[in-house]
């Protein structure tokens, strides 16, 4: 074939793949009966309501000097890992409020933080395309720094995002810049599996977010500028499971759902969104309602333990306590006393479900708990 | 017979050489590179044709919503405190006080009140052992 035969034979089949997907969309449409809020009202639910002093800020991290972009906690500890523009990862006792690490990174320009599941270890990434690994019992260099245990190279753009597999230390996944995944192996150094990139079926933006299945650590999901959330099995790296559409702006941020076969989505449109894995459907829509069309993007969520609360946090400072049943706003913590001055940029619970913890712009990073139990600080 | 003939030029005379210009390079680039978005693309065609035909036999969303919605109600929540169980009681208190159920209230409170005078009769049993001393 010449090049205008394969240019033609190119436009042939994007039309042919859009008006694939309009049908696949529109057959999707007639199973979609109901949402999950009509159907938790038809069967006689309530919202969740929250008294002043049920949910309170009972902790405010102080030590970093630049805008907080990313936490994780320990699987199992109250610790918790943040990176920030100052070029640097802290370890804080949520507990005591103590710093227990302040490693400065090599690159300042961090973007995401993990903690791996033994919890010896924290591994970061951003603009300099490498995810780097620290050990926390690794002694500091004579200039008080800790040195990276390992480099993971590879990326052709920023590492946006990274999380360890459960329960293996060996082994971690990021998200880039450069459109795609990847699986590392932690001992070698080495990808394991590339999922998506230049002529192969994965995302066609960055991707900015990724999460794994707690209830199976073989299937991943991928948040995009593309628009799409993408589920993945590790094993299969040449195509995604399956492809969610639905969202109108970059996903930002993605998360299972305690139960293993559903996800939410936040994305730069303002909403927030429920899917399921086995069938595709969009179960739910959580929409802020605004005056003005100026909705703010959402730039993080986490779910609560039981699945019940979706927490989002937002581009203008709020972060809304969603009822998932009902898809109803039942709190704003950026509006109570003590919240953060400045955009919350990542959030996320500790492993027993019983705080939360946000990070902002405005350098600190707060705790979150029930208020009956605890003193506000 | 044909060594023999080599030095003389029964050979016909090639043509002379005429060198071409290089080979378009970036052309040859684009072509790889449009036939490899046509395949990624014939790819994509399939997989969709197949996730048609796969449609008609997933369930209907409200099977997935009962799911999540019996996920959740079987899950306790730390951060859904004892508060709300205490508003939930004082929901049950609205109920029974009400008028459809004045009936039902009036028996527990009867049953209730035998229950303490049955009590009131029988001493509570104290145990003390030997040497103990009283507080």
């Amino acid at each position: 074939m010449s090049v205008n035969e394969l240019k033609e034979r190119h436009i042939e089949a994007t039309d042919t793949v859009n008006s694939l997907r309009e049908r696949l969309q529109q057959k999707r449409l007639l199973l979609l009966d109901t949402d999950v809020a009509d159907y938790a009202k038809s069967h006689g639910k309530t919202a969740v309501t929250f008294g002043p002093t049920d949910l309170v800020c009972c902790r405010t991290l102080q030590g970093h000097s630049g805008k907080v972009y990313s936490l994780d906690w320990t699987p199992e500890k109250n610790r918790i890992v943040s990176a920030s523009q100052d070029g640097r990862l802290i370890v804080w006792n949520s507990l005591t409020s103590q710093k227990t690490h302040a490693i400065k990174l090599p690159c300042a320009w961090v973007m995401t933080c993990a903690f791996s599941p033994s919890g010896q270890s924290v591994a970061c990434g951003g603009l300099d395309s490498v995810c780097s690994i620290f050990n926390l019992n690794t002694p500091t260099d004579k200039d008080g720094n800790v040195p990276a245990s390992k480099m993971l190279s590879g990326h052709k753009g920023y590492v946006s995002s990274c999380q360890y597999v459960p329960d293996e230390d060996t082994h971690l996944i990021t998200s880039s810049g450069d459109q795609t995944c990847i699986l590392w192996d932690v001992t070698t150094g080495l990808r394991t599996s590339v999922f998506g990139g230049e002529f192969q079926s994965g995302h066609t933006g960055d991707v900015l977010s990724i999460s794994i299945n707690g209830s199976n650590s073989r299937m991943f999901v991928s948040g995009s500028c593309d628009t799409t959330a993408r589920l993945w099995d590790s094993r299969v790296a040449s195509r995604a499971v399956r492809t969610f559409h639905g969202h109108e702006g970059d996903v930002n941020s993605v998360k299972f759902f305690p139960d293993g076969n559903r996800f939410g989505t936040g994305s730069d449109d303002g909403s927030c969104r429920l899917f399921d894995i086995r069938t595709g459907h969009q179960l739910q829509v959580y929409n802020q309602r605004h005056a003005d069309n100026d909705i703010p993007p959402v730039t993080s969520i986490a779910f609560s333990i039981s699945g019940r609360l979706l927490f989002a946090g937002y581009a203008n400072g709020d972060c809304y306590v969603w009822d998932t049943l009902l898809a109803k706003m039942v709190l704003n913590l950026g509006s109570l006393h003590n919240s953060h001055e400045g955009r919350i940029s990542c959030l996320g619970l500790s492993a027993d479900g019983s705080a939360l913890c946000t990070g902002s712009w405005d350098t600190n990073l707060k705790i979150w708990a029930f208020g009956g139990h605890r003193r506000v600080i | 017979m044909d060594g023999a003939k080599r030095g003389s030029s029964i050979v016909p005379s090639l043509p002379p050489p005429s060198p071409k210009s290089p080979p378009d390079y970036s052309d040859l680039y684009g072509k790889r590179r449009e036939l490899a978005l046509v395949q990624m693309l014939d790819r994509e065609i399939g997989f969709l044709e197949e996730e048609i035909k796969s449609v008609g036999r997933i369930q209907t969303a409200s099977h997935s919503c009962k799911e999540v919605a019996d996920f959740v109600m079987a899950n306790s929540d730390p951060l859904i405190t004892p508060s709300c169980k205490i508003r939930r009681s004082r929901r049950i208190w609205r109920w029974l006080c009400g008028k459809a159920h004045a009936e039902i209230v009036v028996i527990a409170i009867v049953l209730l009140a035998q229950i303490a005078r049955a009590l009131a009769l029988v001493p509570a049993p104290s145990v003390q052992a030997a040497g103990d001393q009283d507080v």
